[in-house]
């Protein structure tokens, strides 16, 4: 099975849970993501899902202006980000619970 | 790796991040330019700590721009690239979001200009249907009725609010029919003048001048009186008075609206016609109408000697052309087909031979030589 098309169904959720913990600009997001064991995520992926839940209205967004070199772009997390965080995290658990279920009576069978 | 490595390498590595997040925004340059600050901004400091962090190039961890960008779309929920157009489509593309830009900042700016809009969609019909109507119907009154009709149906598109192409496609229909409007409008009173000259004139012309008179003669070269013309339609050729007016110093009658011709009728179709009272042979002008001209040399009319023998015109024939042998010998004959006009013309010195009474007809020419002797 391909982990990427697996972290795909999921980014959305990743990435609200990890800018729930902390702020953070686009490859701090990618980083913590990797390093939380989602190897496979892709840089553009975690960055169009940033944009795309800013526009959605579940983060927010600010610059932060940098001495040297070019403006870093943080996000962070609003009210609305955390409903649809708590959403997808029952969505996820229902979904994992079922998966688990299929899976415990397939290993009983066999 | 020492700092001096470092330096080197983040300065190099920068420019080619900066080359990178170039790229990257060209392949996003479909987009609205806010979207692709957006979504490219803090873009060039990540990489840098990206690039800072891996030994390798940017592009051996994150691929090629396009690939980035193409997945950068798809996770962003924006839609794949639209197809590269060509450059001409692509500049009218430019041109159309630039004019759109300004249209919209000025509207905004100035109110009362979004309140002109109705104003141009009329004057824009009437100019582009005007100008169509003057083209290609002609005339000021086709002009003024397409430009009316196309003000009405310019007035219900700008209402209906269609694509930006049609509208684009109308303005700058307008702005080429401008100059030709303006055009239009400063030489048509000079087309006015000028379309009075163009209406059929009345009456005879030859070679472009007015005919006053009709000479005929006949295959021998004798005068004709009384001859009525045909044209090719079966219309009788008559000559309008007007036309002699100039040259017989007839005035023109400002109440009847006709010229001035006494017992006279104002058109006369039996030629010669006799304007002055005197004769019909009587010269109009300085050209004296001569009494034999030279016999038509066809072998079908010169084939009746008696005609020739009889008044013995073919040698005479030549010194007729000149004026002083051209004496005023009117047929007597002439009487009885000439108009009115002529009718008291009859007091002939020397009678012609009675030649004229069988030509006068749509006689054969056989008629005429057995007629002779």
């Amino acid at each position: 099975m391909d982990p990427t098309q697996l972290v795909k169904g999921v980014l959305d959720l990743a990435v609200l849970a990890v800018i729930a913990r902390e702020d953070g600009y686009g490859y701090d997001v990618v980083r913590r993501l990797r390093t939380a064991g989602l190897e496979d995520v892709g840089d553009a992926s975690v960055y169009g899902t940033l944009r795309r839940l800013y526009r959605a209205g579940a983060l927010t967004s600010y610059v932060v202006p940098s001495e040297e070199g070019p403006h870093r772009k943080y996000y962070g997390i609003n009210d609305h980000g955390r409903h649809v965080l708590q959403t997808q995290q029952q969505t996820w658990s229902a979904f994992a619970a079922t998966m688990d279920g299929l899976l415990e009576q397939a290993g009983a069978q066999g | 790796m020492s700092e001096h490595d470092v330096v080197v390498t983040g300065g190099d590595s920068r420019a080619r991040v900066r080359a990178y997040v170039a790229q990257v925004r060209a392949e996003l340059s479909d987009l609205p330019p806010e979207e692709v600050e957006d979504l490219t901004m803090g873009m060039e400091a990540d990489l840098s700590e990206l690039a800072a962090e891996s030994a390798h190039d940017v592009r051996d961890h994150l691929g090629t721009p396009q690939a980035y960008a193409a997945e950068l779309r798809s996770a962003a929920g924006l839609p794949v690239r639209a197809p590269r157009r060509g450059a001409v489509v692509g500049w009218a593309l430019d041109a159309q979001k630039w004019a759109q830009g300004v249209g919209r900042s000025m509207g905004a700016r100035h109110g009362w200009l979004r309140e002109l809009r109705g104003t141009w969609w009329l004057v824009r019909g009437l100019l582009i249907g005007s100008v169509l109507g003057h083209l290609l119907l002609g005339g000021l009154v086709w002009a003024g009725f397409v430009g009316l009709v196309a003000a009405v149906a310019s007035m219900w598109l700008g209402l209906r609010r269609f694509g930006w192409w049609p509208r684009a496609a109308l303005n700058a229909a307008t702005i080429i029919a401008l100059p030709l409007a303006i055009v239009l409008i400063v030489s048509a009173p000079l087309l006015g003048r000028g379309s009075i000259e163009y209406l059929t004139p009345e009456g005879v012309f030859n070679e472009g001048v007015s005919v006053g008179n009709l000479y005929a003669y006949d295959a021998q070269g004798r005068r004709l009186d009384g001859v009525r013309i045909f044209d090719q339609t079966g219309r009788q050729v008559s000559i309008y008075a007007g036309s002699a007016g100039s040259m017989t110093g007839l005035s023109f009658d400002v109440d009847l609206g006709a010229w001035s011709l006494d017992d006279k009728p104002e058109r006369l179709d039996s030629f010669p016609v006799n304007w002055l009272g005197d004769s019909a042979w009587s010269p109009l002008t300085n050209w004296v109408p001569p009494l034999t001209i030279v016999a038509t040399a066809s072998p079908g009319n010169s084939s009746s000697p008696a005609s020739t023998s009889g008044q013995s015109t073919s040698t005479e024939s030549t010194s007729t052309q000149s004026q002083g042998n051209a004496t005023l010998r009117p047929s007597p004959t002439s009487s009885s087909a000439a108009p009115p006009g002529t009718a008291s013309e009859s007091g002939a010195a020397t009678p012609s031979p009675a030649s004229s009474r069988a030509d006068r007809g749509p006689a054969s020419p056989r008629a005429t030589s057995t007629a002779t002797p």
